[in-house]
């Protein structure tokens, strides 16, 4: 039993991965010219990706993941059979941008000398500008593999320490100069997009060279950590002293503790740990007007209405987030997968409600529809054993022939149990029990993992049906749970019509999870894709049918976004979601901290127009 | 094996094997009867052939030929994707275990101290009162049953075939309402009839509570899917709640095809009736609500050549009251199944997609912050809803194929006026050469055609061929003599309980009246243009500006409301286009902005002002009947009577000629529309007299 135990905690993807990455405190995981180490127009690590080799046959390139270097010989058939494409045509992505490409930088000259005098590390390299350009939405990631960009950033700067950043936002303020706050780079809301209307210069302040442990207090179980390290660095480091944060949204690899604290971000282990505002203790963030913290590390404070929440999901347009208190837990001796497959959706979801309702949710708890676990199938690596293939036949056999599983129907939920031995094993048949109330199934521990892995490889999915013109994209929401199910229907047939509306003949794939359980209801994830042969604009379509995708949400009674924040993408429906009055409490927060739109980049709404710069 | 056993029995051992411990009582015995008596099968005429357009046969051309074979046949209906299979008697537990129904019963004994005990098993007593049956046994045995009653006395049943393989797909994907016309107690069966026979999966029906005392036949109806909803439940809050939640229960989970009637009863007068929004709006609640992705809605139109209770409507809508359906009373009905009924048509309209309906005019988030079982429409999908049930109403209208004997109808009742054609007058007392009637048949199908009328008019033969096939069916109320002439029936004097109307009255106005029947259910094609006919016919002046034709009217259109159904956002639309549809037919001149009234009193204008003249008539005589009676308040009840009452003096005095505008549905209506143009107001409980002007 032990033994099982800890070889899941050993397979666990992130553990082994990027090995060269030191421990040392000096240099962070990622450099300041990220694209020696990461794609410039794609997802993720420069030598990982999605390939097809010379059998034809998807095989996952380096050897950063657990599929690293292994064939899946099942995924080109899912999605030639799923998207209707065939190999022959492939949309290739544009070959590296050169300055020519680009728009010129717009340059604030006083502002440019008085920075080279202060020694604040900057470039106007053009390719540091364009990372800096965009996050990974799927327009951003067109306009790179297909497209141009009309507006970058002018300068990348990286300060080293809040008084680094203090000193460039006194300038900027100084020079009426626009800063865009800029972490792990993986917003998918346009977040980080320049407003193309700009015409004052953009700095792009990258956090990424603020990436130190500055403190760690075990007594109280709590750290201080500067915003620009990455989750992954975070973990890592923790471990090495025992603890751990357990803040692990599906971006982790590359997203940053300050970019988390921006967009109000959500772990997938929050049942134990929490999402990041019940994380954080202290936030420090540096305004044009000068410093906004608290004044001790207290637990929880009744002093007017909370501050920390209005930095929390502020998307950069009220300062820079430079530290964060955080409460750190120590490290669970054990860590287990497992997985429940039922014979629908409805079901699934009804389980979840009642382990929602006990409080009884293991460290995470996803429930995926028939189309993603279908999915998930086509992931599974070559199987070189016999006995192993031979046994998942036995498997399949058992649930559709004796169970009655239809293989059309049946979905599953994944699993990651957190604790002590004896708390894991209370947890697992807790769970168990409550599913098999629900008609459903324990399925083995190989199938949760593959579900969670699943999630990090996705976006590395997605850089792959681009180049055979599939496009893909993510978005989400939260709702009560009795309207759950209801929405992943809806949802999903508005997608498919929205596509058929567009004139395309093949179904798009239409897919959801639900990932987060809360006791008033739920967080649901939808993965959409389609073929875009025939289409003239193929980002506009996608564009349109997500727009139609969220009314739909509306309609439903979910919310405007459960995690991935505003942006510039769900602008249009903030006020409806917040109302008026909402919106104008946010603007005058926005006025205070910042009357003259340093932080400019055009996220939650469009700010008032600066007042006259004298 | 099977061939050994007459069919009959083997298919009436077949059913009661299924259905043990049905109460199949009298109907069984009915059955038997129909089975046992010897008529032939009439065979299908030469002017109902297998298929005609889009409209295809099912009653006479089957690939299956014995009725057993068909009705037992693999039927395997679409089924929608989401349901959850359940017995019927899970859809009441369903409902009864509701969060609605909870909080309704919570709520109530808090308002009136009533225990909860006693609420719950109310509830359960109506939810057990209202609940369908539906099972496949009942079905088969109806295909059965109505395959060997139909054959006889119906030539054919045609069903449009356009949009029925897209309404199957959609029957996977969305709930489906099925919203038929209602014109005969047939529409019910015949629609669970079609449905079987289409692959289409049987509905389940909003019936109105009088059916269900039928003894045995209540049953029966519950087992093909009727569930049933008291007429009139006003203020009762469970029931109300439990009928809607019964129906969102349905349309939620998409058990079947839910069934209902916009108009809430059977429209006697045989044209359309404003709707009823009751029933709409509860089951479009889940989608406002965001429990279903969409509903679609299938405005359905159908018509027969022949209605089975053509008399018994003339007489109800004398006053004479409806005889309460029993199951005995419909045994007596069974002399009819041996009559000439002509034609069905069963003209399914494309399947309206509730969600691109309301696309535009509604917000449904605005349902977020509530709980789902708290009802409530917003204003706009008040609106929307009601304009949807317009539309509705026209899509069934504007699906309806009319029989030529509409046409016969309407030609027929044109009354002896001086100058007129004269012809009903004639037709009873020397009757009509057939090549005359059928030279005004014909034209008036040429108008019916022009303005966007559907006419059952098989191909190939001459209008005197059809004018004769129709007069065969209608032998009841027309005979056709040697000589080639076509005389009205006489109607034996009527006793009457209404003390308004002598016999001899009630006599000629139950002959009109079934004419009228049959005239009114091509009236919606005219509609428009017969108002235009009224204006213009009756101008005193050489000339009428468009602006003051425009202005008439809509104020026509505004009293006749009750009457015919308009969409008001359309008058300017509607106006447009009849008024270009009689240009192009010469039925009006314009000159500039004028119509010349001279040329343009012709045929066609006199014929259809005279249409819809009993109409204003009826609403005349009753404003002259409240400006004579001069009293602060009436009863509405007191009015129509009152007003019948003034009409048959007048028609006696013979200073009025149709004895059509004796029904009182018509007044009814009239008391409606004036209260819609403002001209008497409503109080409370009591109607009050206000000055009643008309022009």
């Amino acid at each position: 039993m032990l033994n099982s135990i800890e070889k899941s905690r050993k397979c666990h993807g992130k553990v082994d991965c990027h090995s060269t990455s030191s421990q040392s405190s000096v240099t962070g995981s990622l450099p300041k010219r990220r694209q020696d180490l990461l794609k410039w127009n794609g997802w993720g690590y420069k030598d990982t990706e999605f390939i097809l080799n010379e059998k034809l046959q998807v095989e996952l390139t380096g050897t950063r993941y657990k599929l690293s270097g292994m064939v899946l010989p099942l995924l080109k058939d899912w999605m030639l059979n799923n998207f209707n494409v065939n190999l022959d045509y492939v949309r290739p992505a544009q070959p590296e941008f050169s300055a020519a490409d680009l728009p010129s930088p717009v340059i604030n000259k006083p502002f440019l000398e008085d920075l080279q005098t202060s020694g604040l590390e900057h470039s106007l390299d053009c390719h540091d500008r364009l990372f800096r350009a965009h996050g990974h939405t799927l327009n951003e990631i067109w306009a790179l593999r297909e497209g141009s960009f009309n507006r970058i950033p002018d300068l990348v700067a990286w300060p080293t320490s809040q008084v680094e950043v203090m000193q460039m936002v006194q300038l900027a303020n100084k020079h009426n100069v626009v800063i865009i706050p800029f972490g792990g780079g993986t917003s998918v809301t346009q977040a980080l997009e320049c407003p193309s209307t700009e015409t004052r210069m953009i700095i792009s302040l990258d956090t990424s060279q603020m990436h130190k442990i500055l403190w760690l207090d075990e007594e109280n179980l709590t750290a201080c950590l500067e915003s620009g390290v990455t989750g992954k660095e975070i973990e890592q480091r923790l471990a090495s002293r025992g603890f751990c944060l357990g803040h692990e949204p599906d971006s982790y690899e590359f997203s940053t503790l300050g970019g988390w604290v921006a967009t109000r971000a959500s772990g997938m282990k929050k049942n134990i740990y929490g999402n990041i505002e019940d994380l954080v203790v202290l936030v420090r963030t540096v305004t044009t007007r000068g410093l906004l913290e608290k004044s001790c590390n207290a637990p929880r404070t009744s002093s007017g209405p909370d501050l920390h929440h209005a930095i929390l999901g502020s998307e950069g347009t009220l300062g820079v987030v430079t530290e964060v208190v955080v409460k750190i837990r120590p490290l669970p001796e054990c860590q287990k997968y497992g997985s429940v497959v039922f014979p629908c959706f409805q079901d699934g979801v009804s389980c979840l409600r009642e382990v929602a309702r006990q409080r009884c949710a293991p460290a995470s708890i996803r429930l995926v529809d028939n189309e993603q676990f279908v999915f998930g199938q086509a992931l599974k690596p070559e199987n070189n054993s016999l006995v192993q293939s031979f046994l998942d036949g036995i498997k399949k056999a058992y649930l559709t022939r004796w169970k009655g599983f239809d293989i059309n129907k049946m979905c599953v939920a994944t699993l990651v149990f957190e604790g002590t031995l004896k708390e894991v094993e209370a947890q697992e048949k807790r769970v168990y029990e409550t599913a098999g109330k629900f008609g459903g199934l324990p399925a083995g521990e190989e199938n949760g993992e593959r579900g969670y892995f699943l999630t990090y490889l996705i976006a590395y999915i997605r850089d792959m049906g681009l180049q055979y013109g599939i496009i893909a994209e993510s978005f989400e929401t939260s709702i009560p749970w009795d309207r759950v199910t209801d929405l992943c229907h809806n949802v999903k047939d508005r997608l498919r019509r929205e596509c058929k509306a567009m004139g395309m003949q093949h179904e798009p794939f239409a897919s959801c999870r639900v990932t987060q359980l809360y006791d008033a209801g739920a967080c649901v994830y939808f993965y959409f894709a389609f073929c875009i042969r025939g289409l003239s604009d193929p980002v506009k379509a996608y564009e349109e049918i997500e727009s139609a995708a969220r009314d739909e949400i509306l309609a439903c009674g979910g919310s405007i976004s459960h995690h991935h924040g505003i942006g510039k993408i769900r602008k249009k429906w903030l006020k409806q979601s917040i109302s008026g009055v909402g919106v104008d409490v946010l603007q005058s927060i926005k006025r205070t901290l910042d009357p003259q739109n340093i932080f400019g980049n055009g996220n939650l709404f469009d700010a008032a127009v600066p007042i006259s710069k004298l | 094996m099977i061939r050994a056993i007459p069919s009959s029995k083997f298919f009436l051992h077949v059913c009661a094997k299924q259905s043990a411990g049905w109460v199949l009582g009298d109907f069984c015995r009915l059955v038997a009867l129909q089975l046992c008596s010897s008529g032939s099968i009439r065979r299908a005429m030469s002017f109902s052939p297998k298929r005609k357009g889009t409209y295809e046969e099912i009653l006479h051309h089957r690939s299956q030929q014995s009725d057993v074979g068909w009705s037992l046949r693999s039927y395997t209906p679409p089924q929608y994707r989401y349901c959850s299979p359940r017995r019927p008697i899970d859809v009441g537990t369903a409902v009864l275990a509701s969060p609605i129904i909870r909080h309704t019963v919570l709520q109530l004994s808090e308002e009136d101290g009533s225990s909860v005990e006693r609420l719950e098993q109310e509830a359960e007593a109506i939810v057990k009162e209202m609940g369908h049956d539906l099972g496949m046994g009942a079905i088969r045995l109806f295909a059965f049953v109505l395959s060997k009653a139909w054959r006889r006395i119906y030539k054919a049943i045609y069903v449009n075939s356009e949009h029925l393989t897209k309404l199957q797909g959609l029957c996977k994907d969305y709930p489906v309402l099925l919203l038929p016309s209602h014109r005969s107690y047939m529409d019910f069966l015949l629609m669970s009839y079609v449905c079987f026979a289409v692959n289409l999966p049987v509905p389940v029906i909003t019936a109105g509570a009088d059916f269900m005392s039928m003894k045995g036949v209540g049953s029966l109806l519950r087992k093909s899917g009727a569930f049933f909803i008291r007429r009139q439940f006003g203020s009762d809050k469970l029931y109300w709640a439990i009928f809607t939640e019964y129906v969102q229960s349905l349309v939620r989970n998409g058990d079947a095809p839910v069934e209902f009637f916009l108009e809430g009863t059977r429209s006697r007068a045989q044209k359309s009736m404003g709707p009823k929004l009751g029933c709409l709006s509860a089951a479009l609640e889940p989608y406002f609500k965001g429990e279903v992705a969409d509903i679609y809605v299938v405005p359905i139109g159908i018509s027969y050549d022949r209605l089975l209770e053509e008399t018994l409507y003339a007489y109800e809508l004398l006053g004479v009251p409806k005889p309460k359906e029993s199951t005995s009373g419909l045994l007596k009905a069974r002399h009819v199944l041996s009559g000439d009924y002509g034609n069905i048509h069963v003209s399914f309209n494309a399947p309206i997609s509730v969600h691109e309906y309301f696309r535009a005019g509604v917000d449904r988030s605005v349902h977020a912050t509530l709980p789902r079982y708290m009802s409530s429409h917003s204003v706009e999908e008040v609106a929307c809803t009601q304009s949807l049930a317009v539309d509705v109403l026209l899509q069934q209208q504007k699906a309806i194929v009319l029989s030529p004997w509409s046409l016969v109808a309407a030609i027929l009742l044109q009354h002896s006026q001086p100058g007129g054609m004269g012809v009903a007058e004639r037709s009873q007392l020397e009757g009509v050469g057939v090549a005359e009637l059928a030279e005004e048949v014909h034209w008036l199908k040429l108008q019916l055609e022009n303005f966007g009328g559907r006419i059952n008019w098989p191909g190939g033969y001459t209008t005197e061929a059809i004018l004769m096939d129709t007069l065969t069916v209608h032998s009841d109320l027309v005979s056709v003599s040697n000589e080639n002439r076509v005389y009205l029936k006489h109607v034996d004097d009527v006793k009457s309980k209404n003390a308004a109307l002598d016999p001899v009255t009630m006599a000629t106005a139950v002959r009109h009246l079934t004419l009228a029947l049959y005239r009114n259910q091509l009236l919606h094609v005219f509609q428009n243009l017969g108002l235009v006919a009224l204006v213009v016919t009756g101008s005193q002046e050489n000339e009428i500006s468009l602006e003051d034709l425009y202005k008439k009217f809509m104020f026509l259109r505004n009293l006749l409301c009750k009457d015919f159904i308009f969409r008001p956002c359309d008058v300017e639309k509607d106006f447009n286009g009849v008024l270009l549809g009689m240009k192009h037919t010469n039925a009006i001149v314009q000159e500039n902005n004028h119509i010349l009234v001279a040329p343009s009193v012709n045929k066609c204008t006199v014929f259809m002002s005279r249409m819809f003249e009993p109409f204003l008539v009826a609403y005349w005589v009753l404003c002259q009947f409240l400006l004579t009676h001069n009293r602060a308040s009436w009863k509405i009840r007191d009015i129509i009577e009152g007003t019948q009452g003034l009409e048959a003096a007048m028609l006696n005095h013979g200073m009025l000629h149709h004895y059509e505008i004796l029904s009182l549905e018509l007044l009814s209506n009239a008391v409606n529309g004036l209260i819609h143009c403002g001209a008497i107001c409503r109080e409370k409980a009591a109607f009050h007299g206000n000055r009643a002007n008309m022009r």
